[in-house]
């Protein structure tokens, strides 16, 4: 694209340009559509899964799949394919809500530290180096085995080991926005700084979140079916796909079918995530436009 | 230039396979294996003997220490450290130390040994459903080769008793020596001594050269502990062990084709349950205990998660027992008068429970079925998964409501099984786990335990069996079978039905 482009189309602003560039590229448009149709199984998993996922069947355990189980049955004669489906909701939700959680209280803390400098930031970045030394799954394990097992701890034992990366983040952002003439402007005016920080500095630093987002549920996904596959997150009967992947590796080697689709289910969405995280990078980013 | 390289290739690779395959020619040609690798599951709680009365302990220090009486393959009681014994009266039993037995330390074992190890048993909060009416205080050595025991009261399986892990004699100067140091130091007159003991990762003990028995026909043996089922079967199978312990039910059928390996399925002690914490609300409640027996599927539980091994219980102790009562009515598996009974507890809309489980993956399995099945009746199950030390701990201080656990009698008297299990006086750390009191069932119980007369006993146990069974203080589901893999190479090889095996005797 060239300044001419920028005059003929003055009426799409940035976030529709960023779409347009996004929409060229093909990996990050179909991780996109596997995740939508993932977001929609997810959502309708009670009407579309053909099976309950916690009705055992004694009489069909251990079921290659088949016609009637498209991806087999487990040791309890319960659906795979079901509790996929159901999994995918515990999955996203945990992946979504942590990072969500992890993005407000690093996005504050990283804002309130680039905008007010000073010992403020040093504090703050401090007790954030603090919480990097720990590597974050090692955070989230002891985390997660302090507080009960559950899903609303497990959200908060991968919240608190994402915020130190978000605040850097936001912060690194922040200081670049601070010195812009907008921002003086509005100093001049009178606004005080909760208006200055939420309503011109954080939205004008939304591209690197999104894409530390997109980025971050990835490896959240992951760190919650870690979790859950070491018996610190989910509980059964609900399914996850970390613990059904727990609870069949000691039958891997007789049936191959019961941690394959599990596996399965994580590496695709991981993989999904982490394409449409680049893709958006190279979308939002305008310098790195070709 | 890539001739060279191509030769270079192929002479690389046939060097890795030559150094691959070098043990393999060793272990065929060379001298025979003087090391047996046992893989266990568990790490040992403590290695002394009074410290603890869990089984993968008594495993390890039954090979370290000895008892004055011993079981033989057929289960009757033969002279170990104590060479003979008189009963004067039901009350008084001499022993006759045996001459010339030495502890892994050197010393000799005398009756002061004896005296000081009962000492010791007596106060241990772990050995008091074992010993039973010893009368500690007027226990004493005579001389130096005579022990004599008294009994506050006749105690009709009190030799059985004596054969259990709980009662073995340590010494005196080696024990006090070792001070709080004692379960990392255990000296005994076993067969094998100890060696070293890394937490978590391994046991090793070698051949005592002066033990005063038939000495050891391996040299080393080493207990791994390994707590992945599946990792347990794949040493075996690629021989990283020679015996893996607790199998799991699924692998059977292929270890079944392995021509390099043998299958023991062994009957043992245990009787697994669900027990119910009886003393606190909402558990005091026979009724909801009796429906959720009720909207249980024992039947189930053995085909699916045992794949068919083992027996769904049909007593609270084994057929493997003696005097388990097998005139009981059989376990009844009926959600619809399961519901009737819930409302008639007083929860007609169901309730909100928790089962707490260790991590033994059988044990979730149960629990996982359990709560398909009571969610049928309209209870909603919570399964509570803790680490082991602390399930335990939980267990013994009545802090659960329903908890995954197993018992085994291990002197195959109904005495240790029952006594401990359901007397009042056994509450937690004693074995009464459930905290049952029943005054009926206590009488019943100090019966069996005073009389000597063994029909007389029996009959006591018989009927308390009938009232255990009927006011459910436990979900009892199975009798279970000890699975055990172990190398084709590895000669008489055995295990007990109380889970200890003798090791002396195996050999390659």
């Amino acid at each position: 694209m060239s300044a001419q482009d920028y005059k003929t189309n003055r009426k799409s602003g940035f976030w529709s340009d960023a779409w347009k560039r996004l929409r060229r590229n093909n990996a990050a448009m179909f991780s996109l559509a596997v995740l939508v149709l993932l977001v929609i199984t997810a959502i309708f998993a009670d009407a579309i899964a053909p099976y309950s996922y916690s009705v055992q069947d004694y009489d069909n355990l251990f079921q290659p799949p088949s016609a009637a189980h498209p991806f087999g049955t487990d040791n309890f004669g319960r659906d795979i394919l079901s509790r996929i489906m159901h999994g995918s909701r515990i999955s996203l939700l945990v992946g979504f809500s942590s990072i969500v959680t992890a993005i407000i209280v690093g996005g504050i803390l990283g804002a309130v530290s680039g905008y007010y400098g000073n010992r403020t930031d040093n504090c703050i970045m401090r007790a954030m180096d603090i919480l990097m030394a720990i590597p974050g799954m090692l955070l989230a394990i002891s985390l997660a085995a302090m507080l009960k097992p559950g899903l609303i701890n497990l959200v908060i034992a991968i919240a608190i080991a994402d915020v130190p990366g978000y605040s850097r983040v936001v912060r690194a952002s922040v200081l670049t926005i601070k010195g812009q003439e907008y921002i003086e402007a509005a100093q001049c005016i009178g606004a005080t700084d909760r208006r200055i920080i939420f309503r011109h500095v954080l939205p004008n630093c939304m591209a690197p979140i999104i894409v530390q987002a997109t980025l971050g549920m990835a490896g959240a996904i992951l760190s919650a079916s870690a979790l859950s596959f070491l018996g610190l997150g989910i509980q059964p009967p609900t399914p996850e796909w970390g613990s059904m992947l727990a609870s069949a590796r000691q039958y891997i080697r007789e049936y191959w079918h019961m941690t394959a689709f599990p596996g399965l289910a994580i590496v695709i969405t991981i993989f999904a995530l982490n394409i449409l995280g680049d893709g958006l990078r190279d979308a939002l980013d305008p310098r790195l436009r070709r | 230039m890539s001739y060279l390289r191509k030769i270079l290739h192929v002479l690389f690779t046939a060097a890795i396979l030559i150094a691959a395959s070098q043990p393999v020619i060793a272990a065929q040609s060379g001298t025979p294996k003087d090391t047996i690798t046992v893989a266990s599951g568990a790490d040992p709680k403590s290695l002394d003997p009074y410290g603890t009365t869990d089984s993968p302990a008594g495993r390890i220090a039954s090979q370290i220490f000895e008892t004055l009486v011993e079981r033989d393959d057929a289960g009757n009681i033969v002279p170990s450290l104590a060479e003979s014994w008189e009963v004067k009266d039901p009350t008084t039993y001499v022993f006759h130390i045996r001459k010339g037995v030495k502890f892994h330390n050197g010393e000799e074992l005398t009756a002061n040994d004896v005296k000081f190890s009962f000492d010791k048993m007596s106060a241990s909060p772990h050995a008091s459903s074992v010993t039973g009416t010893i009368d500690f205080a007027n226990s004493k050595a005579i001389d130096k080769y005579t022990f004599e025991m008294k009994m506050s009261e006749p105690f009709g399986p009190i030799l059985n008793h004596l054969c259990h892990g709980v009662t073995a004699i340590v010494n005196e100067k080696g024990y006090t020596e070792s001070g709080s140091a004692v379960n990392e130091k255990p000296i005994g007159t076993g067969p094998y001594k100890f060696v070293s003991w890394k937490t978590a990762d391994s046991v090793t003990l070698t051949k005592f050269d002066d033990y005063w028995g038939e000495k050891a026909k391996v040299r080393n043996l080493v207990f791994r502990t390994i707590p992945e089922a599946a990792s347990r079967v794949i040493e075996v199978e690629t021989g990283g062990v020679d015996v893996a312990l607790q199998v799991p039910p699924s692998a059977v059928s292929r270890l079944e084709k392995d021509k390099d390996i043998k299958i023991g399925i062994q009957e043992t002690f245990r009787t697994d349950f669900l027990a119910f914490t009886c003393n606190k609300a909402p558990m005091n409640n026979v009724k909801l205990r009796q429906a959720i027996n009720m909207g249980i599927d024992i039947n189930a539980i053995q085909k699916v998660v045992f794949r068919g091994i083992g027996m769904a219980a049909i007593a609270p102790i084994g057929p493997s027992i003696r005097g388990y009562n097998k005139d009981l009515p059989h376990h009844e598996y009926n959600p619809e008068k399961a519901k009737k009974l819930l409302s008639e507890a007083g929860y007609p809309n169901g309730l909100k429970l928790t089962l707490t489980s260790d991590e033994n993956q059988e044990r979730l399995d149960v629990a996982e079925m359990v709560q398909a099945q009571l969610a049928e009746i309209g209870i909603n199950l919570e399964v509570i998964t803790l680490e082991r030390g602390k399930f335990i701990d939980d267990v013994i201080a009545g802090n659960l409501q329903m908890f995954a656990l197993g018992w085994t009698t291990n002197t195959g008297d109904p005495d240790y099984a029952l006594y401990a299990s359901f007397h009042t006086s056994m509450f937690g750390e004693g074995g009464n786990m459930s905290f049952y009191s029943n005054p009926k069932v206590d009488e019943l119980l100090t019966k069996g335990r005073v009389l000597t007369d063994d029909k007389t006993r029996m009959e006591a146990y018989y009927d308390a069996q009938k009232i255990i069974w009927a006011e459910v203080p436990c979900v009892f589901y199975l009798h279970p079978q000890e699975i055990t893999a172990y190398s084709a190479s590895l000669k008489d090889f055995n295990i007990f039905p109380d889970g200890r095996s003798d090791f002396e005797r195996m050999y390659f």
